[in-house]
This record gives C-alpha cells, sequence and structure tokens, in this order.
C-alpha cells in the first residue's frame, strides 16, 4: 500500500517535471539517444538474410557415397575452409596493450600460412583465389584480400604490415570500427574477448583466428600446415586436438523458394502493423493523433535501437537476424504502456493545469506501470536461464529494449504528450461546460414543480455527500427520495428535516484540522493508523533500519570497494603486502607462476559452437563481398586446428611500456567483486544481467525509501524518547469566560486596527467573539466583561431588520406547497421575505425550501425563547469574522450552513443588521479585509462570493462571484501584500493553491444582476454568456500554483512574504511570489517533505507548525529569510486516529532565547490541561492543570496566543478560558 | 392485431437472423485464423525440413494432406466456441473484459514467434526444448489470459490434440516426419499455446457479438 503511494507520487512529480520543462527534457533524451544510437554505425548487417544450411558429417571424405537425400554433394564444393585458432593469455599487468600484445602474433602465422609449401604444393595454388571486393568502401576493400588467395586474419585490418600494426596508437578503435572484424577475427564477436571497456585489470584471454580458403581439400598439405603453425616460438599446439580430429563438415547454402522464405516475414510484418494499427487506434482526445502516433511508434523502434546499443557498449553483438527478431521485439515490448499513459492523462479533469494534468494522469497509473514493467523484465529474465544462446540474446535485448523503452516512454512520451495537451487550449472547453451546465439548469426549471423538488431533494445530497466523501449517505438518500414521487407535501417536508440534519451533521468547520482529517479519512487511512502504538514490529524494525540508513551505506561500501578494486589499488597494495611479508619465499612462488605453466589452465573457445554462426552470417556475406553467391553450392568445414600462445613473455618483450612481472596465480579474495574470466560467455551474461535488473530495482527502492523515512525517522526515535520522564506539573488558575450551556465552536478575535497605539491600546479594545453549537453567538472583550449574548433564532423572528435577496426574481412557487406541511404561527413578514428569497435556480430554491421549513418548527415552540436548545437550531454558523475597522461600532459577519450571510451589530442594538443569500451552498470559509470592507466567502463546492459591506447603511451588497475550483477548498485566507495589494489565497481538494487579486475578484460582472434585469424568460442565455465570462475571469486573474501531489489541506501566512501549505502528500510548501516583482508567479519551494498528511500550519513571526495526521507536530523556523525544519515531538501518543490541532504560540517575544521556543498543546497525558512543549529540546517543558471550580470533563484546547496581552486563549467545552502567558513557562 | 402479429414476428425473425450473421462470422473468423495458422505453421515447419504434411504430400497436394488446415480451422472454430462457454458456465466473464484487438494480435504474435523458435532454433536436445516452449507457452498464458478456466481448457485441449495425433500416428492414419522425437515433443505445447490464443480470439468476438446484439436489442426497444 505505502510502496503504491509512494510510486505514485514519484509519478506525480516526474510528470509535474516533464510538463513543466518539455524542451529541455527533450534535447535530453534526444542527446541520450543519440548517444545510445552511436554504436550502431559500426554494426555490420550482413548483406542479405542468413541462409539456411544443412550439415553433413560424411564418414570418409571422398564424397563417393551420396545419399539421395544429398544430392549437392554431386558438385565439389565451393570452397574448402580452414581455421587456425589462436588463443593468448594476457597477464593483467599488460592490460594497457593486451591487444597488441595478442595480435602481434597472427602477423608472423599470417606469413606463414601464406607462404607455406609441402612438397610442390603450395598455398598461392590451392587456395581460393578471388577478385577485388566490390560491394565496399574502399577503407574497407583494403582490410579484404584483392586478386589472390583468400586468407583472412587481424592481420588484414593493418594490411599485413607490422609497422604500420606498431605505428597505430589506437589499435581498438580501429579494431571497432571495422564492420569486418568479426569475418576477419574468424569468430563472433563475443568468443574473441576483447572488450571495449576494461572495467578491472585483470588477466584476460584473447583468441582469433587465421582463416584459409581452398579450392579443394588437401588432407596431407592441410596436416602438415597444422604442424608447421606448432613449431612456430611461441605457439604451443593443445595436445588434444590433433590435426587427425579435424572433422570436415559440408554446408550447403540452400536455395529457398521465394514464397517459403519470405512469406513468414510477410506474415509477421503484416500482423506487426496490424497490432501497431489496433494500438494506435486508441489514442483519442488528444490534439494531433498523428503526431502521438508517431511519437508512440518511434518510442518503441527508437528504444529497440536503443538497446542495440546499449548491448553494443558492453560488447554484446547481435547475431540475430534483424529483421525477424525485430516484430517479435516490437510486440513483446508493446505499447500497451503508451496507450494507458495517453488514456490517463486524457481523462483528467481539463480545469486543471496542463502540468497538473500530466501528472496526475501518471500518478494513477505508476504503479500498474511498473508492476507490469517488473512482471516483465523478470519474465523476460526467466529466458535467460534457457540454454540456448539464441533465446538468452533475444530475451537479453528485450530486456534492456524493455528498460529503455520505459526511459523513452517516461521522458519522451511523456513529455510530447504534455506539449500535445498544452496546444488543446482549455479556457474554451471550460465556457463550454459551464454555458451546458447552465443550459441543464434552464430546462430542469422550465420542469413541473414535482419533478424540480424531488430532484432537487437528489441532488444537493449527493451533492454533498461528494464533497465530503462518504457514499453511504448517498445510498441512504436515494433510497429515501427514491418513493418520494408519490408522496404528499408533508413527506416532502419531513424528508428537507433529514436533509438538514444530514446537512448539520455533516458540516465542514474552516479549515480545521479535525475536516481535514474527516476528508482525509478514506484516503489515507493506513497512513494515519500506522505510527505509534500500533506500530507492528517488522515497520519498527524497517524504521530503525531506514533511521541507520543501512541499504544507502551498504550500496556506498559496496560501490566504493568495487572502484577501488577496479582502480588496482587494492591489488597494488596487497601486492606489497605480499611482497614485503613473503620475501622469503618470492623466489618460489614467481617460480611456481611462470606463464608455461599456466598455459595449461586457459581456455580458448569452442570452435564448434560458433562455427555454425559464422557459417550462417559471415561467410557468406564474405562470398557476397566478391559477388559470389553460396545458395544452392556448399562449402567444407574442416575445422580450427587450436593453438595457444604463451603469452606472457611475449606480450611483455612487445609491450615496452609493462614491466615484465609475474601475473599473479592465486585469486585474491576479492575475486568475486570482479568479473571473472570464466564468466565470460553466456552464463556470465545472464548473472551480469540478472545482478543488473536486480541491482538497480533494489537500489531505486532503497534509495526512494531511504529518501522518504530518513527525513522523519530519526525525528521519530528522539521523539519517543521524549516520553521517557514526564515534565513538572503544575496548576494555573484561568480566567473563566462562560458562554453557553452547549459547547463552544468557533471563535474569532478582532484583529488590530493599525492605527491603534500599541502603548494607549487598553484591554478592552480587544473583542472575543464565540459561537456554540446551538447557533448562538457570544461577545466578550478582553477584559472578561460579556458585550453580547444573542440566539439567532430569537433574532430571526423578531428583530430582524432587514431581509434582502440578492434573487428577486421567480415566483413564490415553493412556499405554498410547502405551507401544507410546515405552515405554523410564521409571521407575516418572515413569510413574505421568504417568499421573495426563493432563488430562480433550483437549487436555491431547494435551499429556501430548506430555510423555511426548517425555521418553521422554532416558531411552534417560539413561546419558550429562554431554551434555544429545544428548539431545532435554525441553519447553522460555519464561519464567521470580526470587523472592527471603527472603534465605536463592532459588527460580526457570519457565514451560514444554507448560505445565507448575516451582518450583526453587537454594539448597540446587538441585532441582524443584514441577512443576504448568497449561494445554496453552506459557507464554508469567511474572510474579511478590514480597510476596504469587502468580503470574500466560499462554499463548500469552491464558489467564491464576494460582497461588500456597507456598514452605514447596514447592508451588504453582492459583488461578484466565481468558481475557484471544481473541488471543494480546505482553506482560505488574505494575504496582505505590499506589492500587488491584497491576495486571497485558496487551498483546495483539487491539490492546487490559487491566488485571487482582492481587487480584481470584486470587479467581475455579476450574472445574478443581468437574470435579473432581462427577465425571466430570456434569462437563460444572458446568465450562460454571463456565468462563462465570469469563468473567463476567474482564469485570467487568478494565479493557479500546482505544489502538492494531494489536497492541501492547509494554509497559513506569514507577515514578511508567502504562504506556508501543508498537503495530505506529506510536503509543506513555501510558496513566495518570484523575485521579478513585474511578473505575477510565484517561487514555490518545498520544506518538508514526508508520508503524514499535513493537517495544519500555523504561522508566527519567527516560527512555524504544522500538525501532522498522526499527532506528530513539525516545528520550522525563518532563519535569514528561509525556513529551516527544527524538530518534531509525538504530541499525542494515545489517540492516533483522532487528529490534533496544533497551534502554535512562540513564546518568544524578541528579548527570548531561541530555546523558550515553546508550544501548547491540548494534554497528551489524559490530564484535563495542556502541555507545553519546548521544541528546540524536543520535550516538553511542562504540563499544566486548569485549576477551576467547575472543571468538567471536556478536553482543553488552546486557540490561540494573544502575544500583545500575554494571554493564552483556550476553549473547553462551553467556556472560553484565558490563562497567562507567565503562569505557563 | 394481424399486423402486430406480424410485426413482432418480423422483429424476432430479424433478431434470429441477426444472431445467426454474428455466430457465422465468429465461425468463419475462428475458421481462417485456425487454417492461416496452421498454413504458416507447415511453411516454417517446411524451411526445416520437419513437416505436420510432408514434403512429398505438400508438393502434390494430394491425399491426406489436405486434411490438416481444415481440421486445424474446425478444431480453432470449436475452441473459440467453448471458450466464451466455459467461462459464462464458470462465471468468469472477466479475461474479455481486459482484452481487446491489440492483445489478442499481440498474442498471436507472439504464438508465431513462438513457433519459429521451435522450427528455427537449434535446441541442445529434446527435452530442452519442450522445457523451453512449455516455459514460453505458460508466460503466454500468465500474460494474456490469466484465467484458470483457460488454463485447464488449454491444458485438456493439449493433451487431447497430443492423444489423437499419438493415436492416428499408431493407426498409420499418416506418416510422421523424420525427426519424430522432436515433434513429439513441441507439438502438446504448440497445441497449448495455440488454444491460448484462439481462444482470447473467440471470447474478444464472443463479448463484440454480445455487445452488438445487445445495443442493437436496445435499440429496437427504444424504436
Amino acid at each position: 500500500m505505502s510502496i503504491k503511494r509512494q510510486v505514485s507520487r514519484l509519478f506525480y512529480y516526474h510528470g509535474i517535471l516533464c510538463a513543466r520543462f518539455p524542451v529541455y527534457i527533450l534535447a535530453g533524451v534526444i542527446l541520450i539517444i543519440l548517444f545510445f544510437w552511436y554504436p550502431l554505425l559500426t554494426l555490420s548487417i550482413p548483406s542479405r538474410s542468413p541462409y539456411e544450411f544443412v550439415i553433413d558429417k560424411p564418414n570418409n571424405l571422398t564424397g563417393s557415397s551420396v545419399s539421395p537425400t544429398r544430392p549437392w554433394l554431386h558438385r565439389p564444393a565451393e570452397a574448402v575452409i580452414l581455421q587456425l585458432l589462436v588463443t593468448v593469455h594476457v597477464s593483467k599487468q599488460a592490460s594497457v596493450d593486451a591487444l597488441r600484445a595478442a595480435l602481434a602474433g597472427s602477423f608472423e602465422l599470417h606469413a606463414l600460412v601464406r607462404d607455406f609449401q609441402h612438397g610442390n604444393a603450395s598455398l598461392s595454388n590451392l587456395c581460393f583465389t578471388v577478385d577485388e571486393a566490390t560491394a565496399l568502401t574502399p577503407a574497407e576493400r583494403r582490410q579484404l584480400p584483392a586478386y589472390g588467395c583468400l586468407l583472412l586474419s587481424p592481420a588484414s585490418l593493418w594490411q599485413q604490415e607490422a609497422e604500420m600494426f606498431n605505428s597505430d596508437r589506437n589499435l581498438l578503435r580501429t579494431v571497432y570500427v571495422s564492420p569486418l572484424k568479426e569475418i576477419l577475427f574468424g569468430m563472433p564477436w563475443r568468443h574473441t574477448g576483447v572488450s571495449r571497456f576494461n572495467v578491472r585489470s585483470r588477466d584476460r584471454v584473447i583468441s582469433y583466428c587465421v582463416t584459409a580458403f581452398l579450392k579443394n581439400h588437401d588432407q596431407e598439405f592441410v596436416d602438415s600446415l597444422v604442424n608447421r603453425a606448432a613449431k612456430l616460438s611461441w605457439a604451443k599446439h593443445l595436445p588434444t586436438l590433433e590435426s587427425a580430429s579435424l572433422t570436415p563438415t559440408h554446408i550447403y547454402f540452400k536455395d529457398n523458394s521465394f514464397i517459403v522464405e519470405y512469406t513468414p516475414l510477410l506474415v509477421l510484418y503484416s500482423i506487426l502493423f496490424l497490432y501497431i494499427y489496433f494500438s494506435v487506434r486508441k489514442i483519442q482526445m488528444v490534439k494531433s493523433k498523428w503526431g502521438l502516433a508517431f511519437g508512440a511508434c518511434f518510442t518503441v523502434v527508437a528504444s529497440l535501437l536503443m538497446s542495440v546499443g546499449v548491448c553494443m557498449y558492453f560488447g554484446i553483438a547481435p547475431s540475430l537476424n534483424g529483421s525477424e527478431t525485430f516484430p517479435y521485439l516490437v510486440v513483446l515490448i508493446g505499447m500497451e504502456n503508451v496507450l494507458v499513459i495517453t488514456k490517463s492523462v486524457v481523462s483528467t479533469p481539463v480545469e486543471l493545469e496542463v502540468r497538473h494534468r500530466v501528472a496526475v494522469g501518471l500518478s494513477k497509473e505508476g504503479w500498474t506501470i511498473t508492476r507490469s514493467l517488473v512482471a516483465e523484465v523478470s519474465l523476460l529474465s526467466l529466458g535467460l536461464l534457457s540454454f540456448n544462446t539464441s533465446i538468452q540474446e533475444f530475451a537479453l535485448f528485450a530486456v534492456v529494449g524493455l528498460c529503455t523503452d520505459f526511459f523513452l516512454q517516461m521522458f519522451f512520451f511523456v513529455t510530447i504528450l504534455a506539449i500535445d495537451i498544452k496546444r488543446m487550449e482549455p479556457l474554451p472547453v471550460a465556457k463550454q461546460r459551464t454555458a451546458n451546465l447552465l443550459q441543464q439548469q434552464q430546462q430542469l426549471k422550465q420542469q413541473d414543480q414535482q419533478q424540480q423538488k424531488q430532484q432537487s431533494i437528489q441532488q444537493v445530497p449527493q451533492d454533498l455527500a461528494v464533497t465530503l466523501g462518504c457514499d453511504e449517505s448517498i445510498e441512504d438518500n436515494n433510497s429515501d427520495s427514491k418513493p418520494a414521487t408519490a408522496q404528499t407535501a408533508s413527506d416532502s417536508a419531513e424528508q428537507l428535516r433529514k436533509l438538514h440534519q444530514f446537512h448539520h451533521m455533516h458540516r465542514r468547520q474552516p479549515s480545521d484540522a479535525n475536516t481535514a482529517a474527516f476528508l482525509m479519512h478514506s484516503l489515507t487511512a493506513a497512513a494515519t493508523s500506522a505510527p505509534a502504538p500500533a506500530v507492528p514490529r517488522r515497520i519498527r524494525v524497517l524504521y530503525y533500519l531506514a533511521s541507520k540508513r543501512l541499504a544507502l551505506r551498504l550500496l556506498l561500501l559496496v560501490l566504493c570497494v568495487w572502484l577501488l578494486q577496479a582502480s588496482g589499488l587494492i591489488s597494488a597494495v596487497s601486492r606489497q603486502l605480499h611482497s614485503s611479508l613473503t620475501f622469503s619465499s618470492n623466489l618460489s612462488t614467481t617460480a611456481s607462476s611462470n606463464p608455461g605453466s599456466s598455459g595449461d589452465l586457459v581456455e580458448h573457445p569452442d570452435y564448434q559452437r560458433y562455427w555454425p554462426e559464422m557459417a550462417a552470417l559471415h561467410w557468406p556475406s564474405l562470398f557476397g563481398h566478391y559477388n559470389r553467391s553460396l545458395a544452392g553450392r556448399y562449402v567444407t568445414y574442416l575445422g580450427a586446428a587450436c593453438y595457444q600462445s604463451a603469452a606472457a613473455d611475449r606480450s611483455a618483450a612487445i609491450d615496452e611500456e609493462t614491466v615484465t612481472e609475474q601475473p599473479q596465480q592465486e585469486q585474491p579474495w576479492w575475486f568475486l567483486l570482479g568479473r571473472p574470466a570464466a564468466l565470460h560467455g553466456t552464463w556470465g551474461l545472464a548473472a551480469i544481467c540478472l545482478f543488473g535488473v536486480t541491482f538497480v530495482l533494489t537500489s531505486t527502492y532503497a534509495l526512494m525509501l531511504c529518501c522518504q523515512l530518513c527525513g522523519l525517522a530519526w525525528l521519530f526515535r528522539l521523539g519517543s524518547r521524549a516520553f521517557d520522564r514526564p515534565p513538572p506539573l503544575r496548576t494555573v488558575v484561568p480566567v473563566v469566560l462562560p458562554a453557553t450551556s452547549m459547547d463552544v465552536d468557533l471563535v474569532c478575535i478582532s484583529s488590530l486596527a493599525p492605527a491603534d497605539c500599541p502603548a494607549t491600546r487598553r484591554v478592552e479594545d480587544r473583542i472575543l467573539a464565540a459561537s456554540s453549537l446551538d447557533g448562538s453567538v457570544s461577545v466578550w472583550n478582553l477584559s472578561g466583561r460579556r458585550l453580547a449574548y444573542f440566539d439567532r433564532q430569537l433574532q430571526h423572528e423578531g428583530q430582524c431588520d432587514c431581509v434582502t435577496s440578492d434573487a428577486t426574481v421567480g415566483p413564490a412557487d415553493g412556499y405554498g406547497k410547502l405551507g401544507d406541511g410546515a405552515d405554523v404561527g410564521l409571521g407575516l413578514r418572515q413569510r413574505v421575505s421568504h417568499a421573495t428569497s426563493l432563488s430562480p435556480s433550483q437549487a436555491a430554491s431547494t435551499d429556501s425550501d430548506l430555510a423555511a421549513a426548517t425555521e418553521a418548527v422554532p416558531s411552534n415552540s417560539g413561546l419558550n425563547p429562554a431554551s434555544p436548545t429545544q428548539t431545532l437550531s435554525s441553519s447553522s454558523i460555519w464561519c464567521m469574522s470580526l470587523i472592527t475597522n471603527d472603534t465605536d461600532s463592532r459588527y460580526l459577519l457570519v457565514g451560514c450552513s444554507d448560505g445565507h450571510l448575516e451582518l450583526w451589530d453587537f454594539t448597540c442594538t446587538g441585532s441582524a443588521k443584514c441577512r443576504i443569500q448568497l449561494s445554496a451552498e453552506g459557507l464554508t470559509h469567511l474572510t474579511v479585509q478590514q480597510s476596504q470592507l469587502v468580503a470574500v466567502a466560499a462554499t463548500a463546492t469552491g464558489m467564491l462570493h464576494c460582497v461588500r459591506l456597507l456598514l452605514d447603511a447596514d447592508r451588504i451588497e453582492p459583488l461578484s462571484s466565481c468558481r475557484a475550483s471544481p473541488l471543494p477548498l480546505h482553506s482560505m485566507l488574505i494575504w496582505p501584500d505590499a506589492g500587488h495589494g491584497d491576495l486571497l489565497a485558496t487551498a483546495g481538494e483539487d491539490n492546487l493553491i490559487r491566488f485571487f487579486s482582492i481587487g480584481e475578484l470584486c470587479k467581475i460582472r455579476q450574472p445574478q444582476q443581468q437574470l435579473s434585469n432581462n427577465g425571466a424568460v430570456g434569462a437563460g442565455a444572458a446568465a450562460a454568456a454571463a456565468a462563462a465570462a465570469a469563468a473567463a475571469g476567474a482564469a485570467s486573474f487568478c494565479t493557479v500554483v500546482s505544489a502538492h501531489a494531494a489536497p492541501v489541506l492547509a494554509l497559513a501566512a506569514y507577515p514578511s512574504r508567502g504562504v506556508l501549505s501543508g498537503g495530505a502528500d506529506g510536503a509543506v510548501f513555501q510558496v513566495s511570489p518570484a523575485d521579478d516583482r513585474s511578473s505575477s508567479g510565484f517561487r514555490q519551494k518545498r520544506l518538508v517533505w514526508q508520508r503524514q498528511p499535513v493537517l495544519s500550519v500555523s504561522v508566527s513571526s519567527r516560527h512555524a507548525v504544522c500538525g501532522l495526521a498522526n499527532g506528530q507536530l513539525l516545528l520550522l523556523r525563518l532563519c535569514t529569510g528561509a525556513w529551516r525544519l527544527l524538530s518534531c515531538c509525538q504530541q499525542q501518543q494515545q489517540q492516533p486516529q483522532q487528529p490534533l490541532q496544533p497551534l502554535l504560540c512562540t513564546w518568544s517575544p524578541p528579548c527570548l532565547l531561541p530555546s523558550n521556543d515553546a508550544i501548547v498543546t491540548s494534554s497528551s497525558s489524559g490530564l484535563n490541561g495542556l502541555d507545553v512543549w519546548c521544541l528546540a529540546r524536543r520535550r516538553r517543558l511542562s504540563r499544566v492543570r486548569l485549576a477551576t471550580d467547575w472543571i468538567r470533563s471536556d478536553p482543553v484546547q488552546p486557540v490561540c496566543l494573544l502575544s500583545q496581552e500575554s494571554m493564552l486563549l483556550c476553549k473547553c467545552g462551553p467556556c472560553l478560558l484565558l490563562v497567562p502567558e507567565c503562569q505557563l513557562t | 392485431l394481424r399486423t402486430n402479429f406480424l410485426l413482432d414476428f418480423f422483429a424476432s425473425f430479424i433478431k434470429i437472423i441477426d444472431m445467426a450473421v454474428h455466430v457465422a462470422l465468429r465461425v468463419a473468423m475462428l475458421f481462417l485464423f485456425g487454417v492461416g495458422v496452421s498454413l504458416l505453421i507447415n511453411l516454417m515447419q517446411a524451411q526445416k525440413n520437419q513437416v505436420l504434411i510432408t514434403s512429398e504430400m505438400w508438393l502434390g497436394m494430394v491425399k491426406s494432406g489436405m486434411w490438416v488446415p481444415p481440421a486445424c480451422g474446425l478444431s480453432a472454430v470449436a475452441i473459440g466456441l467453448l471458450y466464451p462457454t466455459v467461462d459464462r458456465l464458470l462465471g468468469d466473464p472477466t479475461v474479455a473484459q481486459r482484452t481487446d484487438w491489440s492483445s489478442v494480435i499481440r498474442c498471436a504474435a507472439l504464438f508465431v514467434g513462438l513457433n519459429q523458435a521451435a522450427a528455427k532454433i537449434d535446441f541442445m536436445s529434446h527435452a530442452q526444448l519442450s522445457l523451453c516452449l512449455a516455459a514460453m507457452s505458460l508466460g503466454l498464458w500468465f500474460y494474456f489470459d490469466g484465467s484458470r478456466s483457460g488454463l485447464g481448457l488449454a491444458l485438456v485441449i493439449a493433451l487431447l490434440a497430443a492423444a489423437v495425433n499419438q493415436m492416428m500416428i499408431c493407426l498409420d492414419a499418416y506418416r510422421p516426419s523424420v525427426d519424430f522425437v522432436r515433434v513429439r515433443a513441441w507439438l502438446p505445447c504448440i497445441f497449448f499455446s495455440g488454444s491460448v490464443t484462439v481462444g482470447l480470439a473467440g471470447r474478444l468476438l464472443a463479448a463484440q457479438a454480445n455487445s452488438a446484439t445487445s445495443s442493437s436489442a436496445a435499440k429496437s426497444h427504444g424504436d
């Protein structure tokens, strides 16, 4: 589960990266592709596809017994091929010029064979003569013999001139660039032992052949040639392979008919094109289908070519027939990932930013892609275990191709997909959507009343339930509303009541840790349930290992040892040690390790294994170079006579740089780290491949794990240590501000007016307002005097001064129906107000129905206003804010669950000044810009409503409304920023942080006013256009910052500049305006990246505290303009499920030392009190018990620190507590 | 009344015809698929000189050689119809939902590749050959099919086909080619992977036919 999340998170950030810098990434990828394609230049492509051949091993060579199945034996052989195979053992001291030492002998051997005479017969008589090789470039032509005997050896690379060979400074390059190297060496390249990169110094075995093509078979001549070659000074003929054991083999190259040869290939390629067609057809909803289809094909083909290049870098030349294996490789690698990525990215909502769409699409499919990649690689790695070279090679290419394909998909295809999506303009799409939505609403409005009501019943809870992410309630409501067609109005009133309860039950709290946890519960159930007390042992072990970074260190250690080993340092040191320690026995050691005795140990390549490949690929193409065809002919292969060079002496003699030191015979203990020479074959290949794959996978995972865990693991360890010894307990007497009989819900504090001078300010100027769960509001000043108390329901009935509505048009249709069930004792004035407040949109009418129904009920018991708990409460308060621009008049702005915004005056009259319906949904967030008296309210569905407060006229004037986000918001604040004017920052479920300029937000034309001007009938089109304009406007002045990979749960502005945001992905970002003030861009910087969702962020002047879902607190400190992660503590171990509300208080006025930085939290030890944490020391500073005479069982929750007054404000049940700061520390 | 009856009759008649056309299409496609694959395999084996239909028979197009492709076609039809039926009986129609034409083609291409590997690559021993082929065909099943019913059916079909093959040789119905052991070694694996491929195609055809008929039925209903 957690791996899944981590992988998808990695994919998310990768998507962001790709969509952000498409040009750079494309350029880099193309460079990488070209780099890996470079070796393909030296790839020798056989002139024709290999011939099918038949092998015949006759008992006698006379050819007299021609079997009926071998009619081709009647004719003489085209050529007779004899190979002299030389194996050179080069000691590691000569490693720099190992190739030079090995190849020097080929000149001598070549000359010997060329000039050999036996009796009358010389090679020039017997040999197979050729003309000039016509089908080659002049440089290559020089390397093949012309107008004479066809005799091939590595010496031909230098035209058999030893001076040229000796003056060639870069032998390896000369060898590698030649496309004829395999023909000249006489064996497939992987058998030669020549590798491009000398990874570590070791003894090496290099083999090559001198290949002689004879006209006909003369056994005597061949025998004498083989024996003569053995008499060379350096050559040692291996005793096991006498000349008699050379078994001639006839190789018949079939002259296949065209159909038989090419039909399967044709079928194969038609299947391939069908596959590509059917795959590419599925790419839809993109700007350029053809472009993406081409991109997908290019990805596959380029990855295959890259895989060939990669393999050639490591010295594995492809020996399979490319045209035959290519379709299989394409089909095996497949284009599925590409299609899946495209589909997933395309299906993300179009409102999002492009890079965000790409990232979300990638992260959705990241896990499946990774899983299938691992499955495919492991399935194909099984193919390496088959004992067949062809299958192994195929599997190797497929595995490497899969990896390169994955790379290209991730970096190439995703980037071009991002570019493609960027080309699609999102704005018209959004306009279209809004218009459609409005049209739908219009259609709905025109339907009859019953249906409308029913639909509204269904729609509202669904919307809300979707918002809140709880599915059960949807089902319940649906099942309830199904029989509603036949029900009477009283039933529907009953349902409305239920609906209201539902509303009330699932109310949203503004930017609250609890809310966030509730929303995140389904997403991060595992994450939140993971922490301290229930941690399984294995996870604890894992944490411990991660905290020690064992895997990382182990990998580093291995890497270091390997590097040292490769650089030869260890061997040098150990040789030094060895010689100094065993100086006395040094002579005997060197004597025993002379090259003569070591020679027997050297293996030579088995020619029986490699010659079929030569016969299939190279000899026909060699004859093709001379414009001869072997089709329908046969050649006789006599085999290879094996020689071994006593190489060490010779190499030392030739190589002037190297010292004539004896090779080390005994294997050192670290030989396992390097690649022994014995592992050179296919087994070695398989082992290396498997090792590579596992190494890459494990190291990637280990790195990932370490990176993500080490950030918190050590903190975790230290944090838990703080519980070892409980801090002292102290008792504090707080000031109690009793509210009501119900628990205190929301608290807001008046901000300091800028004109106020701190010196002359009085405690009485600071105002506190607290709302309780029953809807009553109490207002105090800080001296403890209650300024006002009002119950909103009573006010609604009696003293509502003015009730206005933003929508005045619309028939009073809902009210009459409703009145059947719930019309009891409403005052005439209120009836009228409700009738007029019915909104034309169906959703709004539902809501006013709701308001009417629910407010009708308390009026039944309206005779007893003193007990508000007995009545069903009206719309509850979801957010509120104090307006304190003037010392005389104090206003309270309240946002309700039914979408009303209320303005209360609590100083003189204590009455509701104004009540306005802003939206159908409840208002979840409310911020007020005090200087301009502009308030912004956000609804549960992401709409922003901007109003102006006309305090003199006691009116609220709706200014504008726009959609901030398609998903609910989690946090909203006003960020006073001098450069741009005040900015409104919102953070929401859609992972984005948006910044609005408040000035421009107010200027958006409001669609409802147009609606009212045009009248009800023709309003549809106008409203649609206005809404579209509003959407367009919202897109233009809104700056979107996409930083998080998950919903952003918390926002906090810090005064100097910038906003801190905490997300469900566990990251905390600092978002600040870009340095270039002219642009409206924002810079984002990740401060913290860990696993737990960040539920809350609080900021003071110098510190920030993030509350995590598992109850941990992270403290950040602002030093020299940058935030640093300071420490972390485990706040609550007992209840990991219950997220906490850590609220920061810095105790430190500037004169105090930073070590006094502290945080106050609810008590973690079950005590009814507070904990004071010293975060610099990562432990609790003290525990505080609050001594009051009425103490209850409610937990004490700190709300905020009133820094000017040095008081800590807490809430506890129905009371507010003021705790003096000095008593806490 | 009469017109109604006639209309009903006509509608049901059209429905039956529709279904029949769909089934016939399925059958024809599967048959063609089987014939094509058998010819292709034969061609590949002909390159290796190990042919199911020996070269003389093939060249002459006489006697017993001709029956193999139609037989392959018929068996493809049978398998292709059997798979969706078994899926329906066992109540596991998930495979058809996961597959689409590109994956069927992918599977077919890999099946052809399997044949080519069996025909072209020189293995050290027959045991090695059959082991490799078995592993590859199991991998094919795992990657493309993955359902237990598919595995069971493919196993049963492979064993059955191998048994039939063996019986025919015993009855001297046709002469096996030169390297008989080799043929016997790879034959069940080829049958296995072939039935996986054909089964996949059959399932997809059935699913498409179902959706087509249901959508057409819904359309007629709506009219």
